[in-house]
């Protein structure tokens, strides 16, 4: 009996991994980011994360990608809080836009894309994780400088015997360091920003 | 017969065996170095081409075995970091005058003082598998278990290593490396891994070379 019970048992167990394995990877991605080394604009900024931005976790669709989410929200907020935050003289963060902007800019972004590819998919053995952002930059007025659009892109090498929610959380990883860098080369080229600066009387670049 | 089973599966669980691999290393030494104790050393991996992707712990496999000779080794997440975003794969120098650039930023050279950062290791390349063949199958029953069959694989490795002496704003010492290994799966009820270290002699041979250059020895090739 003992015997029957015993090899019952490691069955349900070995159908449970199975099981388990059916379910599809869940990406979790360091929210850990550098503070940029930056010569700072003299002016103070603010940051609207609301919190459908800062939790968001992207799910798959699609069962036949073996993926089941990414939970990207952590990661997107911290490392565009640090970029200001090195970039801003000061910089103050709010959950939503407040009333009255007490700061001089204020800067809101908001993810519009979020997509990735494969090893299987393409025909080099890397995953590629590509995201699509928005960020509407506005005076201290509440008008717009601008609605600026910035892309975020990593990869990540597929090893031998390597797990897919680590090489995926590794390519997410680089994708949110570029989007940072991308903000930091970018925003000072925008024709909006730039004409903001000019007439605030600042240098082009941080 | 159960029981020979059972020690089958144990001692197979117990063993990976090693497959050989062959490594060749090829070295340009533009100059020779005394390398100061107060120098650190770098190593840093390339990201930029659009097929590859130097792997992370290749590059950290290297600046680990280059440390323990006693070398003042700075890791590429602490410098990443540091001097971020000038070393992420979009706009990392690809030319020492790109890096002079970098550098001319005050807030970059007042860290890179402070980490009395000399000498920067580029590792460009990556491992791959060029080749596999063979075809196991798994099969789990009432009182029964194994695979049958066998899985063939080689793996080959290529890298270019630069050497900057970004103090003298110039480039010391090009080494390339190449390593190649063929790994085995045969399975008789339990599967017994063969496996050829493909990457990690690579990662031997880069740093016995480089730590060879900072020690002013004469070119070696490892075996």
């Amino acid at each position: 009996m003992n015997n029957i019970v015993n090899k019952y048992q490691i069955y349900i167990l070995l159908l449970s991994a199975l099981l388990a394995g059916c379910g599809g990877t869940r990406v979790v991605v360091t929210d850990e980011y550098p503070i940029p080394s930056l010569k700072k604009y003299p002016y103070s900024a603010g940051l609207v994360i609301p919190p459908e931005f800062s939790t968001y976790i992207y799910q798959e669709a699609r069962t036949d990608r073996g993926m089941k989410s990414v939970d990207l929200g952590a990661a997107q907020a911290r490392i565009i809080g640090n970029v200001l935050r090195g970039m801003f003289a000061t910089l103050e963060q709010y959950e939503s836009r407040p009333e009255s902007i007490s700061v001089d800019v204020m800067f809101e972004p908001r993810l519009e894309a979020f997509q990735y590819a494969l090893p299987a998919e393409t025909s080099v053995e890397v995953l590629e994780v590509w995201a699509k952002y928005a960020i509407r930059i506005s005076d201290r007025g509440g008008r717009e400088i601008a609605d600026w659009g910035v892309t975020a892109y990593g990869k990540s090498g597929e090893g031998f015997m390597s797990n897919m929610g680590s090489i995926f959380a590794e390519a997410v990883r680089v994708a949110v360091r570029d989007l940072g860098a991308n903000i930091i080369l970018g925003l000072p080229r925008d024709i909006g920003f730039k004409s903001w600066l000019d007439d605030q009387g600042a240098e082009l670049t941080p | 017969m159960n029981q020979i089973i059972k020690n089958l599966i144990v001692s197979a669980g117990g063993v990976v065996l090693v497959a050989c691999s062959t490594v060749r290393v090829e070295e340009n030494r533009m100059e020779t170095v005394v390398l100061d104790k107060t120098d650190a050393i770098a190593v840093l991996g390339r990201r930029h081409g659009s097929s590859y992707n130097t792997e992370y712990d290749l590059v950290s496999c290297v600046a680990s075995n280059i440390g323990h000779d006693g070398l003042q080794v700075i890791s590429e997440t602490e410098l990443s970091d540091e001097l971020y975003p000038w070393l992420e794969p979009r706009i990392a120098p690809i030319r020492i005058e790109a890096m002079l650039y970098m550098m001319n930023r005050p807030t970059v050279r007042e860290r890179l003082n402070a980490m009395n950062l000399r000498y920067v290791v580029w590792v460009d390349g990556s491992t791959q598998t060029t080749d596999q063949s063979g075809s196991m199958s798994c099969a789990i029953a009432p009182g029964f278990a194994g695979c049958y069959g066998m899985g063939i694989w080689t793996n080959e490795s290529g890298y270019e290593v630069s050497i900057w002496d970004i103090e003298q704003n110039r480039e010391i010492d090009q080494i390339s490396v190449s390593a190649e290994g063929t790994s085995y799966l045969p399975a008789i009820v339990v599967p017994i891994p063969i496996i050829a270290r493909v990457q990690s002699s690579a990662c031997n041979g880069i740093a016995m070379q480089v730590k060879s250059y900072f020690k002013g020895e004469t070119g070696e090739t490892p075996n």
